[in-house]
Order: structure tokens, then C-alpha cells, then sequence
């Protein structure tokens, strides 16, 4: 009876991105071991008032939340547009990925990804400007986050993207 | 390395392994695993000339994989009943052409029923054997011996001394079966059908149905009755008989074969007993069917089913299968669910909000988490925006006319869901359709659900949007905005005691004052409970826990992070203040009356709470029930706070129990090894000898944290159910003494919430009955409360 049909019960929303973070502290196999772990999630594309109050609604539908972390413009110290989710139980983190990534949260599309951990520095956008590196080269415009993108054109960095 | 998987080994009995290129075999077997998996899914061909390859295919690779393809088989049986008629064609097919690979199917099958049914997997047993019977069509499994099956299946009925929802199941599984088989089975073997109807018939009469009430979504039996299950399943059987057993909406690829497999060689089932019953059997709980449409529902187009009709019962059955194999993928899930097959002649979107709905509302709970349906519902709008959001609408509208009558827990579920769902379509709601509600007292079921709604869709937004998306008349239900209340602040009264030390607290902590400073600045409150100061000031203090805690909120107000952060870095101060039981309801208390505009902040702030240990359980739940909070014991956050409370208690146990658990594999782990080791040196003995008696001492303070914990959670529990009893006897003596009816809306609410305290936690609440009928649920308690002891009782009797 152990015999599982991995040829249809996939469980895609779960699985691990291509996305790694450039400033993690190891190796990318250490890396992955911890986001197949992981119970904490990055969000994106946040809006830059969406506030903790709505991302811990939103996320407890999931399950109990631990901790929310805001993260901020590095120089401006405000919310800019992304978000850590930690919960008690990767199971809860599981549902968060099949539920609720993709779907709105203060009218916009939000998406989430494993994350390794949360760790004090990483709450900071990593762009020149201060804020996440896609506003730095973003052309169209947001209201929702800061207008126009940064894009100081020697700002070219190859990520793969968010 | 070898590269052989474990399930090889099983083959090394029936061939030998020729070892070519290791990565061949397992190719070869996962593309088996795919074909069959595949069969009946979108294709080119029609389903019978792809089932006719597949079937060439497979029977040409039996010699060399006989074993992996009766294992995906039996496992497509079991997991993928939605496309039961495919697999039991394909069966068929094979059975057709090689004989003995139709016995070793059906001997495999017997041998994943005793399995299934001995590991409590009661719906995987049922799909099992409707396969079986299924199989009867496909002239595999010889009539006779399907209905010998199932003439001891019935027999069950006549065992003693069984739970009910045992022989439950083992009817249950016979009249499921036969919207597939009946027909086949009455031209065989009338005389023995008739009489298998006839007992059940006899069993279904004298069964006891005290637990309906509790499962119903809606007390009211109009506009559609909410049956039990089983009744609903046999008038269904009934109208099938009395039709001739014609059933038109099953799909039945095996009739385009019938030449091929009239001509094979059936098998006779082997005589199946029904294991006995164990006190680890946990069979399914009781249902009640959910309806909300009917054929007027559905303007144009084909026309819905009748709810006695089979073709009801297999078009529900199909879709919760759909459900039960791809609630992960939720894309995949809607997918499927819009290509049913024979989707042209039912009104097919109809079908589809109903079963969601019917599963979002299952008490005692929904087979999946809540938000997997808000999921797959916009999942379903997105892949059919002309068609699925108006549908959705209706039922919404049709929900909310019948708020009146709707289990508060339904409603619960219904007002995060519809919040939930709001959000993602920018709030857009036709809310002057409700313009009814707003004429009624406030607290009855339709101005209380929209009030409801509207906090939600407000903590997922902010409060001025919820101003903007409803119209001006709507402003009495309109939520607080959530700014807090401090005592102290400018306007606060000069006289108020308190003031002045609340400034210096204030002062203190913005000077980054450590806990023992602010604990001495604390020492200069005055209590006003005490006439004598000498005790040293270390008791319950009111006041002192006020000037404090509503500073320290006041201070960390900003947002959810730095209230965590402040309750965290003065935490001894909590804690001393806060010693005992009086203290931690005060907190509370105090807690409330700065948040009161913000019941999700008080949310968090007493999970926090809790988790610190700051306040326990019981004294949320004293908290709740205390006449500060009469005011909002209608409330939905109220509960919420509640439900949190017992989970957190539970998860606590929970905890503890499995690092004893673990603790105990140790321990036998090393008296394993003892035994293996023994002859080795002396001081390896005595090094592993430490380490055992570690265990063991570690094992002893566990199973000590354990039964304190199990204390504190039926301590948990008593209470809650206490003070229930209390508040709803008063409320009925008073009513009894003064001739006014009970049935007020503050009652419904309150019976319900009792009711929603044991179906939500009752696999908890089933360990402590005996000391919950001793003390509590006597026969002496007004039978009004009693009956939802007892209608509780009767769901796994």
C-alpha cells in the first residue's frame, strides 16, 4: 500500500523557487536543505501601505503566525514593499503557499517564496537606493510603490529576478 | 550503490533481476505509472481507443512487470475514485485477455481492503469496494459473490454491543455501491437483494438519530430539508429501484466492450468477513447532506437532479472525489472540476458551488483547511468569469436570506469566506441589496453577520475603505475605528488615581528603565483593594497593573511588532505583576479596555500573552465569560479568542506527549543495543548504563509535565463548560419565571457557541466524558443544555 502515484498528486505551489539569496551565509546545497524546511516565507510586491495588521490577517488563515517582519528602505528606515511571514509549523507555511501566493492583499497580487530564515540585516532593501533592487530599474508607474523606478542606469545587476 | 528500489525486492521471487542498465526497469515503470494515471484524462482519441491500447501495452509487459502494474492498479482504485469506470474498464480489458492477472487483481484488492480497513481509512475502503462492484459490470467478479459480500457487510447490523457509526459504515458502503452495481446485481440475484434491502430497511428504522440536530447547517427544513445522510442515500436507492435501477449519468466506458467481455471467465470474490471490532477502530462520523439549490435555481440550461434522485448522490460524489485528489493544485483542482464528464446535461457550476459550500460548512468540520476553498472558488471565477461569479453571487444572496436559521458556526465560516473573498475583487458588493438588515435590531442574524463582515473586510484593508465601499445608510454597521483608549492621556480627569504615577512610568520607560527600576517606581502605587499597607505591596494591586499596562500600550501602540516588543523586554514586570489568578484577569481586563476599538490587536496581544505565560488559559476563558464582557459575548472575535485559546492548550499537551513518546523509542533503542552490546567491555555497559537511567529520569519528569498538562487542559474545559451552563441556565430560569420564550437571539447564539466548543475540539473533549457527565452534564441540568451534551454523545456511538 505504499505505492504514492507521484505522477499525479504533485504539490507544485510548494515547491522551492529558482530564486537564492546572494548574501546567504553557505553554500547553495545549505541553502536549499534550509528552504525545504524552511516555515518562513518572503512576500512580494507588497504595497508600500500595506501594514503588519493586514499581512497577520491575511496570513493566519494559514495557521498560527510567529512573527511578521516589515521590511524597510535601508536609508528611509519605511516599508518598502516586502514582507517575511514565520509561522510555528512548515505545515502552515505549506498552506500559506497554496492558498494564499497569488492571490490579493491590499488589491494587489502578492507572492510568496521560502525563505531560509529570517536574520537581522535582511529586513533591508538591497537596492542602491535604498529599497528593493526591482524598484531600482522598475520603468512603469506604481503609486503604490513610489511611483517610477529608481533606474540609474548603471545600476545593472543580474539577479533572477522577484 | 544498488540501485534497486525496495520495491524491487518483492520481484525477485517472480523473476529473476536481469541487471542491464539499472536505469531501464525504473524508466519503464514510471511510464507505466504515468499511462494508467493518465488514461481518461483530455486526448485526441476517444477514451475507448486509448483504454484498448493501454490495455495492449499493459498486457504485453505483465510477463516482466506483473507486479508493478497490479500495484498501480489497486493504488489508482484506491486514490482515484473520480475515474472509477475508467480503471475498472481497463480491468476489465485485461481480465479479458489473461485470466490469471483478473484473480491476482481481485485477491490484491481483498488483501488493500483488510488493510484499509484495519488503518481507519473508512472513505479509501468505500471507493475499494464500489471498484469491486464496478468490477461485476466488467465481468470480472461474479454476481453472486459481490452480493455474498455485501450480505455480510449487512449482517453487521445484527452484531451487538457495536458503536452505531460502525454498522453505519458497513450499510453505508453497500448502498453506495449500487448506483454502479444494482442493476446488474437485481437481474442476478433478486431474491437475496430484496432481502439485503429489507434488513437494511429494518436497520435504518430503529437506528437512533439524536445527533442530526448538531449537523445540520440550518435548523429549518425549507426550502431544502438537511437529511442524514443515510436516509437521503436510501430514498435515493429507493427511486433507483422503483426506476428499474436505470441510471443514465454514470459513465460506463465498459459498455462499448461488452462483446469482448462477455466472453471472459469471472472470478468469485473470496468470502469476506468484516473484521471485528476494536477500540482503535475510529469509523467516519455521521453527515447531513447539504442542499442549496434545487431545479429552480439554475434559469436556462439543462436542469439540476432532484435530491432523491442517484444521480445527485454520483455527481456530489464525483466532485468531493475531484476535491479529495488535487485540493493542493488549486489551478489543476478547478481544471478538473469544469471538465466533469457529462457536464453538458447538469447544470454544472451550480453542482460545484453547492459541494464547496457543502464542505466549508461540514460540521463537526470541513475535510480541508477553510482557505483552500476561497482558493479554488476564485480559481473557478478566473477560468469561468461569464458564468461562475454570478452563480456565486446567488448562493451569497441565498445565504444571507437565510441567515435566520443558520448554525453559527456556518456563519462563522461564511463571514470569513465572504470577507476573505471580497478583498480579492476590490470590495465590490451590491450591499444596498441588503438594505433589510439595516431596519432590524442590530444584533439580529443579518444586520450581525454584515456588521461581522465588514470588520473583517476592514482588517484586511483599513478603516476609511470600508467607509468608501458602502453606502452612507450602512454607517450603524460600519466597524469602530480601531485607535486605542488611554486613561491617562490629556483630556483624562485630574483626580483620576493614577495620573500622576502613569506619567512617571511613562517618563521611566521612555528612559529605558530597566524592569526592577520600573518595579520600584511601581512600589509607590497605592492599592485601593488594601486598607493596611504593610504587607509589602506584593499583592493582587488593580491599580498598579493599569498605570503600567496602559502606559506600556499606549507607548507601543504604533503596530503589532512593538506591542510584542514592549510586552517582551518587560516581561518580569508582567509577571510579578500578574501572579495571581485575580492579576491575570485584571491584564485582561485592562488589556480590553485600551483595545476595545480593536479586537484584532486584543487577539494577538492574548496570544502573546499566553504564550509568555503571562496570563494561562483558564483565565482567558474566566475572562470571556465575566460580566466585563457580556457586552461582546455575541461577538465573533470573542470566540475567536477562545477557539485560539483551547488549540494553544491542546498544541501544549500535544507537545509534551510526543517528546515523551520520543523519550520512550529511546529508551527502548538503548535497551536494544544493551542487549547487543552485552558481553562488551565493562565500561561501555556502565557508560551506556548512565545514559539509561537519564532516560528514565527524563522519562519521569515527562510523563509528570505530561499529566499536569492533560490537569491543566481538563481544568480548561470544566471551566469553559461551567460557566456556560451557568450563563444559559440563568437565562432560562428567567425566562421560565417571567412566561417569555427562550428562543432570543442572545440564546441561539449562546447554545451554539456551547455546541461549537464541542465540535471543534472533540477528538480533546472525548478523553475527559466520564468526568464531564460526572460533575457537569448530569440529569439534572435544564434538558435544553443537556441535549447538546447528548446529541455530542451520539456522534461516535
Amino acid at each position: 500500500m505504499s505505492i504514492k502515484l507521484n505522477a499525479l498528486f504533485s504539490d507544485s505551489y510548494v515547491d522551492i523557487s529558482q530564486y537564492r539569496d546572494q548574501h546567504f551565509k553557505g553554500n547553495r546545497y545549505e541553502q536549499e536543505k534550509l528552504l525545504k524546511q524552511s516555515c518562513s516565507l518572503y512576500v512580494g510586491n507588497l504595497s508600500f501601505y500595506t501594514t503588519e495588521e493586514q499581512v497577520h490577517e491575511l496570513f493566519s488563515k494559514s495557521g498560527d503566525v510567529k512573527r511578521i517582519v516589515i521590511g524597510l528602505d535601508k536609508v528611509k528606515k519605511t516599508a518598502c514593499g516586502f514582507c517575511f511571514v514565520e509561522y510555528y509549523t512548515r505545515a502552515d507555511a505549506e498552506h500559506a503557499m497554496r492558498f494564499i501566493n497569488g492571490t490579493r492583499l491590499d488589491d494587489r497580487i502578492i507572492r510568496t517564496d521560502w525563505d531560509a530564515g529570517f536574520k537581522e540585516g535582511r529586513q533591508f532593501g538591497r537596492g542602491k537606493s535604498g529599497g528593493q533592487v526591482r524598484d531600482e530599474y522598475r520603468q512603469d508607474y506604481d503609486p503604490a510603490r513610489g511611483g517610477y523606478g529608481k533606474l540609474d542606469p548603471t545600476n545593472v545587476i543580474f539577479t533572477t529576478g522577484t | 550503490m544498488s540501485r534497486r528500489r525496495h520495491s524491487d525486492e518483492s520481484d525477485a521471487g517472480s523473476q529473476p533481476h536481469k541487471r542491464r542498465r539499472t536505469s531501464e526497469p525504473i524508466e519503464i515503470e514510471d511510464r507505466l505509472e504515468s499511462l494508467i494515471c493518465r488514461v481518461g484524462e483530455k486526448s485526441t482519441s476517444s477514451l475507448e481507443s486509448n483504454l484498448e491500447g493501454l490495455a495492449g501495452v499493459l498486457e504485453a509487459d505483465l510477463p516482466n512487470y506483473k507486479s508493478k502494474i497490479l500495484r498501480i492498479s489497486c493504488a489508482v482504485a484506491r486514490l482515484l475514485p473520480e475515474k472509477l469506470t475508467v480503471y475498472t474498464t481497463l480491468v476489465g480489458l485485461l481480465n479479458a485477455r489473461n485470466y490469471n492477472f483478473g484473480g491476482e487483481f481481485v485477491e490484491a484488492m481483498i488483501r488493500q481492503l483488510k488493510e484499509t480497513l484495519k488503518s481507519n481509512l473508512y472513505s479509501e475502503a468505500v471507493y475499494l469496494v464500489r471498484f469491486l462492484s464496478d468490477l461485476v459490470n466488467c465481468h470480472v467478479i461474479a454476481a453472486p459473490s459481490m452480493v455474498a459480500m455485501f450480505e455480510n457487510f449487512v449482517s453487521v447490523t445484527q452484531e451487538e454491543d457495536i458503536p452505531q457509526v460502525r454498522s453505519d459504515w458497513y450499510v453505508y458502503v453497500v448502498l453506495s455501491s449500487l448506483p454502479w452495481v444494482g442493476k446488474e446485481l437485481y437481474e442476478k440475484k433478486d431474491v437475496e437483494m430484496d432481502r439485503l434491502l429489507n434488513q437494511i430497511e429494518g436497520y435504518l428504522k430503529r437506528r437512533q438519530k439524536t445527533h442530526v440536530p448538531m449537523l445540520q447547517v440550518w435548523t429549518a427544513e425549507k426550502p431544502h430539508p438537511q437529511e442524514e445522510y443515510l436516509d437521503c442515500l436510501w430514498a435515493q436507492v429507493q427511486k433507483l429501484k422503483k426506476d428499474r435501477w436505470q441510471e443514465r449519468h454514470i459513465l460506463r466506458p465498459y459498455i462499448a466492450f461488452d462483446s469482448v467481455l462477455c466472453e471472459a471467465l469471472q472470478h468469485n470474490l473470496p468470502p469476506f468477513t468484516p473484521p471485528a471490532h476494536s477500540d482503535d477502530a475510529v469509523y467516519p462520523m455521521p453527515h447531513v447532506v447539504f442542499r442549496m439549490f434545487d431545479y429552480t435555481d439554475a434559469p436556462e440550461g439543462p436542469v439540476m437532479p432532484g435530491s432523491h434522485s442517484v444521480e445527485r448522490f454520483v455527481i456530489e460524489e464525483n466532485l468531493r472525489c475531484i476535491i479529495k485528489s488535487h485540493w493542493r493544485e488549486r489551478k489543476t483542482c478547478a481544471a478538473q472540476l469544469l471538465s466533469y464528464p457529462g457536464k453538458n446535461k447538469i447544470p454544472l457550476n451550480y453542482h460545484i458551488v453547492e459541494v464547496i459550500f457543502g464542505e466549508l460548512f461540514q460540521l463537526p468540520s470541513p475535510p480541508h483547511i477553510d482557505v483552500m476553498y476561497t482558493a479554488l472558488l476564485i480559481e473557478l471565477c478566473k477560468l469561468q468569469p461569464g458564468s461562475l461569479p454570478q452563480v456565486l453571487a446567488q448562493a451569497t444572496e441565498m445565504m444571507y436570506m437565510r441567515l435566520d436559521t443558520m448554525n453559527t458556526t456556518c456563519i462563522d465560516r461564511l463571514i470569513n469566506w465572504f470577507s476573505h473573498h471580497l478583498s480579492n475583487f476590490q470590495f465590490r458588493w451590491s450591499w444596498d441589496d441588503w438594505a433589510d438588515c439595516l431596519t432590524q435590531d442590530i444584533e439580529k442574524p443579518k444586520p450581525k453577520f454584515v456588521k461581522e463582515v465588514l470588520d473583517k473586510c476592514m482588517r484586511l484593508s483599513y478603516h476609511q475603505r470600508i467607509v468608501d465601499i458602502v453606502p452612507p445608510s450602512f454607517s450603524a454597521l460600519i466597524p469602530a475605528d480601531p485607535v486605542c483608549s488611554y486613561k491617562y492621556g490629556e483630556e483624562a480627569d485630574s483626580s483620576l488615581p493614577g495620573l500622576a504615577m502613569a506619567t512617571t512610568v511613562g517618563n521611566a520607560i521612555k528612559n529605558r528603565a530597566s524592569n526592577e527600576e520600573i518595579l520600584i517606581v511601581l512600589k509607590d502605587v497605592p492599592n485601593p483593594n488594601q486598607d493596611d499597607d504593610d504587607d509589602g505591596g506584593d499583592g493582587f494591586n488593580p491599580l498598579k497593573i493599569e498605570v503600567f499596562l496602559q502606559t506600556l500600550l499606549h507607548l507601543a501602540a504604533k503596530s503589532f511588532s512593538h506591542s510584542f516588543s514592549a510586552l517582551a523586554k518587560f516581561h518580569e514586570v508582567l509577571k510579578t505583576l500578574t501572579d495571581s489568578d485575580e492579576g491575570k484577569l485584571h491584564i485582561l481586563r485592562v488589556l480590553y479596555e485600551f483595545w476595545r476599538n480593536h479586537p484584532q490587536m486584543i487577539s494577538v496581544l492574548v496570544d502573546k500573552l499566553i504564550r509568555t505565560q503571562i496570563v494561562d488559559c483558564a483565565a482567558v476563558a474566566n475572562w470571556i465569560f465575566s460580566p466585563e464582557m457580556a457586552h461582546d459575548f455575541t461577538r465573533f472575535y470573542v470566540w475567536e479568542i477562545l477557539h485560539s485559546t483551547i488549540r494553544k492548550m491542546n498544541k501544549h499537551v500535544q507537545k509534551i506527549q510526543n517528546e515523551l513518546d520520543e523519550a520512550k523509542v529511546k529508551l527502548e533503542k538503548q535497551h536494544n543495543k544493551k542487549q547487543r552490546d552485552s558481553g562488551d567491555e565493562e565500561d561501555m555497559e556502565k557508560n551506556s548504563e548512565d545514559e539509561e537511567g537519564q532516560l528514565e529520569e527524563q522519562i519521569e519528569r515527562l510523563q509528570e509535565k505530561v499529566e499536569s498538562a492533560q490537569s491543566e487542559q481538563k481544568n480548561l474545559f470544566l471551566v469553559i463548560f461551567q460557566r456556560f451552563i451557568m450563563l444559559l441556565t440563568e437565562h432560562l430560569v428567567r425566562c421560565e419565571t417571567s412566561g417569555v420564550d427562550l428562543n432570543t437571539t442572545w440564546y441561539k447564539n449562546g447554545i451554539e457557541r456551547l455546541q461549537q466548543i464541542f465540535l471543534m475540539h472533540h477528538v480533546i473533549i472525548q478523553q475527559y466524558m466520564g468526568t464531564l457527565e460526572n460533575l457537569l452534564f448530569t440529569a439534572e441540568l435544564d434538558h435544553h443544555i443537556l441535549a447538546v451534551y447528548q446529541q455530542f454523545c451520539a456522534l461516535q456511538l
